[in-house]
């Protein structure tokens, strides 16, 4: 055996945590120092161990059991860096509390390039999911990293949205990492297991459990340079992603919503405590490369829209194109924008119900009341415009479709 | 007493004997024998007495044998010669008549009921010794003794009120679910209503029947036939002339949704026969008991097989359900719902594919806004609705004329080719919505047969691009649940 089987075997321990793996590794100076432990330095006072660990760690030297272990690891094509290997990401390396050793299918972060945490809410509106896609299409299309949990909700939306704009994206699991959790998100994971990476800091196979998520969320920080929180409530998860990163030193930025909605209760309140706040996905790019810039590793970003080339020369003035109005709607009150291709064709009754409708799911009751259609010719034009996917019907309440463009 | 006896015709010895002592006949002390023929079948139920008394009486030679002739007795024995009423006069006087009786003698509290059929002599008698007189008295005297009741025309009876359930203008707001019922009624289609705990989804169930097409006069007798069975009307109300509605609490059993029991009696959905079967909470009942109804849903019948034989009822209803979207009831208004995906997931799952697809009208109710300016005057009113539900009424009957079909949802794959041919406009709109909103083949006749209601109660010929965008509407606004 060598020290990556002895740290593997350290870090498949069920019940270590991190903090008593790094006590050990302090200890006994080298992982292989810690299988050698014998029983009665394993009962100093210095290392404070339960019984039932001391057990755990002297019962579980099987030599021909690790070994076999870590060979099927290389069959299901994971691999596992531990602390000290030179693999392991540096990022993570200098963390309080960082993993002892990671598991990982397909590949790391690049160390040299800027990456993003982008997490929110599981349950999440139809905006917070909205400026996720935009926001983490834009990012990769700009040559930044996200990480994420590949949780249901915020996470699984923005790592899909970076691997399908061809970015690179790094989930970070509460369970093992050939546990496909939640089972919707199977098609992202399958992408990021060849496109991007899967990582985890428990054991293949192990399922996955309650107290596990928030302690992978400081790895999520950890990989990360910046960490974006789309949508929380007042208790939500993400904010522990949040607390992690301002303890390890990295910037928080929010998106900000209506003081009325618990989901972004939280967000509001990151952004009151200090929080970046995000306006559009263009200047937070901007922020981004201003202070990261040079660490970016294809230098300037590729494919930004010159939106973001006029935000960055005025990061507070408003680009005309977006303003409100010009695409010869009337009453265009809400943030909607249409390309001209979209806005072709549209009738009287399509352009009333456009003027009233936004990114807030509105039901048919309320349309009908806001434009004064009669039911025949609204359902006409709702339908029409379905169809064209100019807006999208969910549970019978509708929501413009394409990109909100912030105004 | 031989003949495959239930219990309490077993026990109708005990009440005829003592009857006919009571009644001033005694039996001779010799042994009798009364056989109860076809032997093969199982008699339940009390109307035997009354006819075994007479018998018994026959034979005994106190009453001639002819002055029997084409006449049909029943009735239940009291101790001291009373005769009571039974269940079930309607059916069985109507099969009589079919079969040639001219006379029936029964219980003078069930003679109302009786009357309602036509072209047989109703007598009605409240003791034995009075049906004895009648039996006994000179020929010709008959009439004096007892008169026959007198037929009642059932159209007599038929009054268009639906009072009792409520107007639609008592719901404010909501005129987009109001629409869907009046649709739904329309054409007779099934719908079902999803949204948070005091929407009002329960209201506008309540006011469906003062909202459908009143019952025709043969509708109504079915109708009575089957509360006749169950026992279920009275003197005062002989005959159902509203359309019944029914909403069986979510504990129900499958038996007593179908109809079942050691003796089949017919159940909530047979109760519900041409009318409403509003199932509130669909959600919180067993799938297995929602499952009954997938038969009866496509055949209009349920078909019953005990050991004591197989029985069909008649189960041609409205399915009206309401259910909440997640546990909590507030889905997809993340403000209030605390559900996760999954567990909303799972709460919908407990009703059936198949059931969901017999539903041709979906609605997302929204829970009112109270902050709306109050405007009672303005909002639809169950006559509102009424008037535009006659035309499309109207319109069905004289398109299907005699072929059975009586509403829209009732149509056949070629009735919907004939009736529901749509302009090239529509073809297109319906092509590109197959398309975009993955609507199956399936889906696609269903919402042929709302969009014709449509059409009908506007009283158009052609089913237009409006009609065409509202049906495909009802039939995709719940996609999100169950994403068919």
């Amino acid at each position: 055996m060598n020290e990556e089987t002895y740290a593997y075997w350290l870090s498949a321990l069920s019940g270590a945590g991190a903090a008593t793996c790094h006590r050990l590794l302090e200890y006994a100076g080298s992982f292989r120092g810690i299988w050698e432990l014998s029983e009665r330095e394993l009962r100093s006072p210095q290392l404070h161990l339960t019984q039932q660990r001391i057990r755990e760690l002297l019962d579980s030297k099987d030599e021909v059991r690790v070994i076999r272990e870590w060979n099927a690891l290389r069959d299901l094509g994971i691999e596992f860096y531990h602390l000290r290997h030179p693999m392991y990401p540096s990022r993570l390396r200098f963390i309080y509390d960082a993993p002892i050793g990671i598991f990982l299918k397909g590949r790391l972060p690049d160390p040299d390039v800027v990456s993003v945490a982008i997490v929110g809410s599981r349950g999440c509106s139809e905006y917070g999911a909205r400026i996720t896609r935009q926001l983490a299409m834009q990012l990769a299309d700009s040559g930044f990293q996200v990480i994420s949990g590949l949780a249901r909700g915020i996470d699984g939306i923005a790592q899909k949205a970076a691997v399908d704009s061809g970015g690179y994206s790094c989930a970070v699991l509460g369970c093992g990492v050939d546990v496909c959790y939640p089972e919707d998100n199977r098609d992202t994971y399958d992408k990021l297991a060849t496109l991007g990476g899967i990582l985890s800091e428990y054991p293949p196979m192990t399922p996955p459990r309650s107290a596990y998520f928030p302690q992978r969320n400081r790895i999520i920080s950890g990989l990360s340079d910046v960490v974006v929180v789309m949508e929380a409530k007042e208790r939500s998860g993400s904010l522990i992603t949040a607390d992690c990163a301002l303890d390890q030193g990295k910037d928080v930025y929010a998106l900000p919503g209506r003081i009325c909605d618990s989901l972004s209760c939280g967000c509001n309140r990151l952004i009151r405590q200090g929080a970046g706040i995000i306006t559009s996905p263009g200047e937070f790019i901007n922020d981004l490369i201003l202070a990261h810039g040079t660490s970016l590793a294809n230098g300037l970003p590729r494919d930004t829209g010159p939106s973001d080339v006029t935000d960055a020369a005025a990061p507070r003035q408003m680009n005309p194109a977006e303003s409100p109005g010009t695409d010869g709607i009337p009453d265009a009150r809400a943030p909607r924008q249409m390309t001209l291709a979209e806005s072709l064709g549209t009738d009287d009754v399509e352009r009333r119900i456009l003027s009233v409708l936004g990114m807030d799911p509105k039901g048919i009751n309320e349309i009908q009341d806001e434009t004064g259609l009669e039911v025949g010719s609204l359902m006409k034009g709702l339908m029409k415009l379905t169809v064209r996917g100019v807006i999208l019907q969910n549970s019978g309440r509708y929501v413009t479709g394409g990109d909100f463009r912030p105004c | 007493m031989v003949g495959y006896l239930g219990s309490e015709v077993r026990e109708a010895r005990e009440r005829v004997k003592v009857a006919l002592k009571n009644s001033g006949h005694v039996l001779p002390a010799r042994c009798i024998n009364v056989n109860l023929s076809p032997a093969n079948i199982r008699k339940s139920g009390t109307s035997f007495d009354l006819p075994m008394a007479i018998g018994l009486l026959t034979s005994l030679e106190k009453i001639e044998a002819p002055r029997l002739d084409d006449t049909l007795v029943i009735g239940e024995l009291g101790l001291d010669g009373e005769i009571r009423g039974v269940r079930g006069i309607l059916p069985i006087t109507r099969q009589a008549s079919a079969a040639g009786i001219r006379r029936i003698m029964l219980p003078a509290s069930n003679v109302a009921e009786a009357a309602l059929v036509p072209g047989i002599k109703v007598i009605g008698v409240s003791t034995l010794k009075e049906a004895v007189e009648y039996l006994t008295c000179a020929p010709g005297e008959e009439d004096r003794i007892i008169s026959p009741a007198e037929h009642v025309d059932v159209s007599s009876f038929m009054t268009d009120d639906a009072a009792g359930s409520g107007d639609f203008a008592d719901i404010r707001g909501q005129s987009a679910l109001k629409r869907a019922a009046m649709v739904a009624a329309g054409g007779f289609h099934h719908m079902l209503m999803s949204g948070p705990p005091g929407s009002g989804m329960t209201m506008i169930a309540k006011r469906m029947p003062s909202i459908l097409p009143p019952l025709t006069p043969d509708e109504a007798l079915e109708v009575t036939s089957i509360y006749s069975v169950s026992g279920m009307l009275n003197e005062s109300r002989p005959l159902i002339t509203t359309r019944p509605y029914v909403a069986p609490h979510h504990t129900i059993t499958e038996h007593a949704l179908a109809g079942g029991g050691r003796f089949p009696r017919p159940g909530a959905i047979s109760l519900a026969h041409r009318g409403v079967l509003f199932l509130d909470e669909l959600t919180e009942f067993h799938r297995g008991t929602l499952d009954v109804m997938r038969q009866p849903l496509e055949d209009k019948l349920v078909h019953i097989v005990r050991n004591t034989g197989a029985y069909t009822y008649p189960a041609d209803f409205m399915l009206i359900a309401a259910c909440n979207p997640c546990p909590c009831g507030y889905y997809p208004d993340r403000n209030k719902c605390t559900c996760t995906e999954p567990q909303v997931r799972r709460y919908v799952s407990s009703i059936s594919g198949p059931l969901l697809d017999r539903m041709d009208i979906c609605c997302e109710v929204e829970s009112v806004d109270l902050s709306r300016p109050e405007t009672p005057e303005s909002e639809t009113s169950s006559a509102d609705m009424r008037g535009l539900i006659a035309t499309a009424r109207r319109r069905q009957s004289e398109r299907f004329g005699a072929s059975g079909v009586r509403f829209n949802s009732e149509m056949t794959g070629r009735d919907v080719e004939e009736y529901c041919q749509l302009g090239s406009g529509e073809q297109l709109l319906m092509q590109s919505a197959c398309e975009s909103l993955g609507l199956s083949a399936r889906s696609y006749h269903r919402v042929l047969k709302v969009a014709r209601t449509i059409a009908d109660l506007e009283d158009s010929d052609e089913i237009t691009e409006e009609h065409l965008s509202e049906a495909i509407f009802y039939r995709t606004s719940g996609t999100r649940y169950w994403g068919r």
